[in-house]
């Protein structure tokens, strides 16, 4: 079986219930623009798909997940799935006997498919699980590793990555001095989507390497809570100031913190007025952030609200005073009422993401 | 009864979080004033964990170790006092902007030549945002990782803990030797006494060179990942501004829209 | 770091008749309590225009004794002497290139002159209603009285120019003469100078021509002006005769410059609005288009702080400089910081007006921001520079209250290896809950100026959410040095000032009693009526009394002081304080105090309650009688603000230690701050930044020997028995 000379191996992540996992379509569109994108699952054993590396099913050895699928149905479906997403071929492994172990089936596996393919590439998500497969099949096989990559191109000489640095305050890239590059790509960062190609699956034949791993007793999946994230490592920050005038005038700003799933952050003047309670409070004596959505409503950008956020990735500022200092750091601005926008601007989300 | 172990802890010197963040622009490497320099956060409850254990356990060792310039021997002075009882300061001008390919065989070798029976580490430094040494760490030194712990328990024959993975927790055990990662979740390393600091000062610190790790920095078989270019964010300037003419709240959803901002229906 | 560009025009020159000052930092006019101390004085305004201020003036001063405001101290320009102690002060501050101001004042009927003895005048002769318990009278002016007045400013204006001063401000505020002869409730007049607007404003218009006629083309002539008297149906409004006045005075070419504010003397809690009742700015509203009416500058008062706020004042027109008062004191480097870009370490003024109530006491003014306030010339104090230990050592402090923080910045400032520990999550100790109370929030301004100087140096580790220390730790701890600042804690058993006995029954730990602590922690305040008992007399027994009310709860105030939190008189908050007791329907009861409480039953006893013995005297017999009556009241829960207790329980476990001290290798243990005795955050402020500059003294517990600036035995007196009196009656002298 021959593949692409411009194969890329992609290692894609799996939910718990065997599906592809959100990742993917990054992935695979990051592939997708510099070569084609080879496939990697690494279904369970009989008993369902699990999180990669881990080689399960689900934990309690749920019937309705274990009676789900034969293995080659499931590995034709996520064959499916992924040439939808510009896979031109999804190799599917099957960890076999290595029930229950962390991380070393996978770069095994990983390592079988690489040694295959060919590929000057090999990608997975810089999530928990898909890096340290990275990882040690790079430290197994000598390869060149980049992590927490926001970007992919291909020069004359191979490969290229980019990287974002404290907290997007810098940019930078790398490549390998020769041989493979091993990359993790940040969940989120890639925007290109492939076209989708005709599945093509493959069975894959893992030698397992007999590497000693540690042992997974149990898994227990994570209920989505519908709380918000907390302010300090929080994506997305949805702040207001002392404008609010009054602290019955709140839900229309947690309205649009909850439709960009966004922490509440405050400025000092609002604290002071009792608006918000001081964990909220963003600047100086606050919190500092650097989420990648700052929404300032009703800020002027004193600058000792700005040192605690003016390095987040994009800014947008509402504010009824146009010579507002905050507008001189922010995106995106309007010069308006607070409470006509606002509501507006919630609704507008809402109708985008149905 | 006590059930005494070596312990080699990862420790990391890192820029101060909330101070001022600087990437040199012609080398790219971290900007790190020494006085800015400060044990890595997460290092420390790595230390925390081991040294609350040897306090526990009497007969344990814990050796603080960590690759990184010459001012680096703060931060290790830093794990001496929270009561580590000796360091490595694996210092080498070669070892300046080692890949993590590179890092991850040094500090391998490192301990390696310690001979412990559990490597303990945090699981991601604040500049770097890695992650995955302690994983490549094990797989050099052929064994099990146990990574991402919120949760640990170390007993003489193994380790327990609970594993914060992508859609879930996991409980892992492994028996030693095994190198570990903790999270946050980990209680905070105890800030030192006075004494702790002065006793810091005598407690007994090695530095190595690669070469006397029988590493190669520039060996040119071995393929590393270098920085190619270095690029400062240009310093934030005003973007679109427009007045409110009744489609404000509209005309900012398109813009989150058009830059991805807005998440998908949950 | 540069300074950022917005702040530009702040640094802009500003002429002013013919002086040009640097920027538009204007130090405003203010009392200090320092006149008779003319080193402390001088280097006290000194520092502002050292911290960058381009104009620096003094506070009110008497033009003659005639206005003598003794025991409250002003300055004077009465004779030779005061020039030479007033030219100390002009030189101090043009060695840092600013321009020095004096305010001319003259009060005719509101000054007690307890020194001087003689007698004022004034449009009309009429009692004072200022010091009313002091029995105070003006006598009428005649028009050669009137011309006497024009030439006491006017011989007081050589006398500043002869002292150095680069401009002469006519006090037009806190109700003096100029402003008496303006409003209908002082001037009775019907010839000339009283009826008519024109007639009225004459005497100040005539005053201000003659400055300008004597000195006016060396030194600037301004003037500080009521724009808005606040107080009573005849005030001056803004919109009427107060701006009228400043257009009316721009029309006669006479002015210089307006430094204008609100409220007469009656109302100067509104000029100094606190932070509890005033925001930055507040006056805003009064003082707009004052500065349309003509090419005169105007500068504008109001507690700012942030310099963004001060360019928003300026491009909106309010004002063409920023006026300061209680924050140049607070922070006398605000221009300087702005101007390097170090707005960070703006130690923000937090309008508390522990400054205005030093005053009213008549007392030396201090600052609870800044503890080297008036310490400059007598300690040697510098806000900014405390000079390097010639000695540092290991410090441990205990606990990061307000005297525990400004003890580890001093002490890290001057090079010591500082660690300081608070079980706490967060710094501030019990001003952390203090900020919390209702209107209290810029009270917090002291924890966070000395949260964002901490991080600043690395020879401090703050270390907070530590587990409280026992005597043991600090003996294991390894600290050359140990400094207490443990704090104290409000009285749970209702133990008070005048009996000095804890209540009967009383105990927080029942669900009806509680104290400051505990309703900052959420205990819940019982339904139904609520006592405050109060021994405190400040802010804390307004502030749960304020919380109770807010809750819907009937609450009364009961205090055994003749007035209802009496320290609020010394900072101008007395009037505020009652009428928001008015509006939210708080009651109080003076003169009472507690025995106990059962039940829902609260026994006290009013103080006077034995008989005056007016009648029964004989010779030989003592007629009072000691009664016993008791008053009860009904009470369903019974908030304490009796009194505080110290926290003080490591230290002594520590000195009753002391033998292992030496092993331990402690070279000495000391306690700063409410742990010694409970006291104002303006004093454990002082007494941490002390403790840091001090630390190196044979006995650093207590105060080195400061500069006492007094009168010696058989120095010179001028005048001397037998000189001429400076004459003014007469014809006019210019």
């Amino acid at each position: 079986m021959t593949y692409p000379d411009d194969a890329v191996l992609v290692l894609l992540d799996l939910t718990p219930s065997g599906d592809l996992a959100s990742t993917a379509p990054g992935l695979l569109g990051a592939a997708s623009a510099i070569g084609s994108p080879v496939a990697l699952v690494i279904a369970g054993s009989a008993a369902g798909g699990g999180a990669p590396g881990s080689g399960i099913g689900s934990a309690d050895g749920d019937p309705a997940v274990d009676a789900v699928q034969a293995p080659a149905d499931r590995g034709d479906a996520l064959a499916q799935a992924a040439a939808e997403l510009g896979a031109v071929r999804t190799l599917v492994a099957e960890s076999g006997d290595a029930v229950g172990a962390l991380t070393v089936p996978a770069v095994d596996a990983l390592q079988a498919a690489a040694n295959e393919v060919g590929a000057d590439v090999v990608l997975a998500s810089h999530s928990i699980e898909g890096r340290e497969v990275a990882a040690r099949f790079a430290a197994r096989t000598k390869a060149a590793l980049a992590v927490d990559v926001v970007g992919l191109a291909r020069d004359e000489e191979g490969a290229v990555v980019r990287h974002s640095a404290f907290g997007g305050a810098y940019a930078t890239e790398s490549a390998a001095t020769f041989g493979t590059l091993v990359v993790t790509v940040r969940p989120g960062a890639i925007e290109e989507r492939a076209e989708a190609q005709p599945p093509a699956a493959e069975a894959l034949t893992v030698a397992p390497s007999g590497k000693p791993a540690a042992s997974i007793a149990s898994f227990e999946e994570r209920v989505e809570t519908s709380s918000r994230p907390a302010l300090r490592e929080a994506a997305a920050v949805v702040s207001f100031g002392v404008a609010l005038g009054s602290p019955d005038r709140l839900p229309v700003i947690e309205e649009l913190a909850d439709s960009l799933d966004a922490a509440l952050g405050a400025s000092r003047a609002a604290v002071d007025e009792g608006y918000a309670p001081q964990s909220w409070q963003v600047g100086q004596t606050g919190v500092s952030v650097s989420p990648s959505l700052y929404v300032a409503i009703g800020i002027s950008g004193a600058t000792q609200h700005r040192v605690g956020m003016q390095t987040a990735k994009t800014i947008v500022a509402i504010n009824k005073d146009p010579d507002a200092p905050i507008f001189d750091i922010a995106d995106f601005g309007v010069v308006g009422d607070q409470f006509t926008i606002v509501p507006q601007l919630t609704e507008a989300i809402r109708a985008r993401k149905a | 009864m006590s059930e005494s172990l070596k312990i080699a802890v990862l420790v990391k010197e890192v820029p101060d979080t909330y101070g001022d963040r600087h990437l040199d622009l012609e080398t790219g490497l971290a900007d790190r004033g020494a006085s800015d320099a400060v044990l890595d956060e997460i290092g420390g409850r790595a230390v925390e964990v081991a040294v609350s254990y040897a306090e526990a356990n009497e007969g344990t060792e814990v050796v603080a170790v960590t690759m990184g310039p010459e001012s680096a021997t703060k931060a290790l002075r830093e794990a001496l006092a929270i009561g580590a009882d000796s360091a490595v300061h694996v210092s080498d001008e070669a070892l300046a902007g080692a890949d993590l390919g590179l890092t991850a065989e040094v500090l391998a070798a490192a301990v390696e030549r310690l001979d412990v029976d559990l490597v303990l580490a945090g699981n991601q430094s604040t500049d770097g945002l890695g992650g995955v040494l302690p994983a490549m760490l094990a797989e050099l030194l052929g064994r099990p990782h146990a990574t991402n712990l919120d949760a640990i328990e170390i007993a003489g024959d193994g380790i327990t803990g609970t594993r914060a993975s992508d859609f879930g927790a996991m409980t892992l055990s492994t028996p030693l030797p095994a190198v570990a990662s903790i999270t946050d979740r980990l209680p905070d390393a105890r800030f030192p006494s006075f004494k702790g600091n002065s006793a810091a000062k005598k407690k007994p610190l090695e530095t190595l060179t690669a070469a006397d790790l029988g590493v190669a920095p520039e060996n040119p078989e071995a393929p590393r990942s270098i920085l190619i270019s270095v690029a400062a964010r240009p310093p934030r300037e005003g973007g679109v501004k427009i007045t409110d003419e009744g489609d404000g709240g509209a005309k900012i959803a398109e813009f989150l829209d058009q830059n991805r901002l807005i998440g998908e229906a949950s | 770091m540069p300074r950022d560009p917005r702040h530009d025009l702040l640094f802009e020159p500003v002429t002013f008749g013919p002086k040009t000052t640097r920027n538009r930092f204007w130090a405003t006019s203010h009392s200090s309590g320092y006149p008779d101390r003319p080193g402390t004085h001088a280097s006290f305004r000194a520092m502002k225009a050292e911290g960058g201020w381009g104009v620096v003036n003094t506070g009110f001063c008497s033009i003659h004794p005639e206005s003598d405001e003794y025991p409250w101290t002003s300055s004077r320009l009465w004779d030779e002497g005061d020039v030479v102690n007033l030219g100390h002060l002009t030189e101090e501050i043009h060695k840092h290139g600013g321009l020095a101001g004096v305010q001319l004042w003259y009060t005719a009927m509101h000054s007690p002159r307890s020194e001087s003895r003689e007698s004022a005048r004034g449009p009309s002769g009429l009692p004072s209603n200022v010091f009313p318990e002091r029995n105070v009278y003006a006598a009428w002016a005649s028009e050669d009285d009137i011309k006497a007045l024009i030439n006491m400013y006017v011989l007081a204006a050589y006398r500043a120019e002869e002292a150095g001063f680069d401009l002469v401000e006519v006090s037009g505020g806190d109700t003096t003469v100029p402003l008496q002869f303006l409003e209908t409730r002082y001037n009775k007049r019907d010839d000339k100078y009283g009826g008519s607007f024109e007639n009225r404003a004459r005497f100040y218009v005539e005053l201000m021509t003659a400055l300008k006629k004597a000195v006016g083309d060396r030194l600037a002539v301004t003037t500080r002006f009521e724009v808005d008297t606040i107080n009573g149906d005849h005030r001056i409004k803004h919109f009427d005769e107060g701006l009228g006045f400043m257009e009316h005075m721009n029309k006669e070419g006479v002015v210089d410059l307006w430094s204008i504010k609100i409220g007469d003397y009656e109302e100067w809690g509104e000029d100094a609005g606190s932070s509890r009742f005033r925001k930055p700015n507040w006056a805003a509203p009064f003082v707009a288009g004052a500065r349309d009416l003509g090419d005169v500058p105007v500068v504008s008062n109001g507690r700012f702080t942030s310099p963004d706020d001060m360019v928003a004042a300026i491009k909106a027109g309010q004002c063409d400089l920023i006026g300061a008062a209680r924050p140049s004191i607070a922070d006398p480097f605000i221009p300087n910081k702005i101007s390097e870009g170090r707005t960070d370490e703006i130690r923000e003024c937090i309008g508390c007006n522990m400054c205005v109530s030093r005053m009213q006491q008549q007392a030396l003014m201090y600052c609870t921001q800044n503890p080297t306030t008036g310490e400059e010339y007598r300690r040697g104090w510098h806000p900014e520079e405390t000079g390097a230990s010639p000695s540092p050592s290991t410090v441990l402090v205990v606990g990061a209250g307000p005297a525990g923080m400004e003890a580890a910045l001093t002490l890290a400032r001057r090079g010591h290896e500082v660690h300081l520990r608070d079980s706490a999550e967060a710094l501030g100790g019990h001003w952390r809950a203090v900020a919390r109370y209702p209107r209290c929030s810029e009270y917090g301004r002291l924890i966070s100026y000395r949260e964002v100087m901490l991080g600043k140096y690395d020879n401090v580790s703050v270390q907070l959410g530590v587990p409280a220390m026992s005597a043991q730790d600090v003996l294991d701890y390894g600290a050359e040095k140990v400094i207490l600042a443990t704090g104290s804690h409000w009285s749970t058993v209702g133990l008070g000032p005048e009996t000095h006995e804890p209540l009967q029954d009383v105990d927080a730990d029942l669900p009806n009693v509680l104290t400051p602590e505990q309703v900052s922690a959420g205990k819940p305040i019982p339904e139904g009526k609520v006592v405050v008992l109060d021994g405190d007399g400040h802010f804390t027994g307004f502030a749960m009394a304020e919380i109770a009310a807010d809750l819907g709860r009937e609450t009364t105030i009961v205090t055994n002081t003749h007035d209802v939190f009496e320290y609020s008189k010394y900072t101008m908050e007395m009037p505020n304080n009652k009428r928001a007791m008015y509006e939210k329907g708080i009651t109080f009861l003076r003169n009472h105090w507690a025995i106990g409480y059962e039940g829902n039953t609260l026994r006290l006893f009013y103080l006077y309650k034995d008989t005056a013995g007016l009648y029964e005297t004989a010779p030989g017999e003592w007629g009072r009688r000691f009664g016993d009556e008791v008053v009860e009241m009904e009470c369903d829960a019974l908030i304490l603000t009796t009194s505080r207790v110290p926290d003080d329980s490591l230290y002594w476990e520590l000195t009753q230690r002391k033998a292992e001290w030496g092993e331990a290798d402690i070279e000495g243990v000391y306690r700063i701050g409410d742990c010694v005795q409970p006291r104002h955050a303006m004093d454990a402020i002082f007494e941490g930044h002390r403790i840091g500059m001090e630390l190196e003294s044979p006995d650093p517990q207590r105060p080195l020997p400061f500069i006492r600036e007094r009168q010696i035995w058989g120095a010179p007196t001028i005048p001397k028995l037998g000189d001429e009196r400076p004459v003014v009656e007469g014809e006019l002298l210019v």
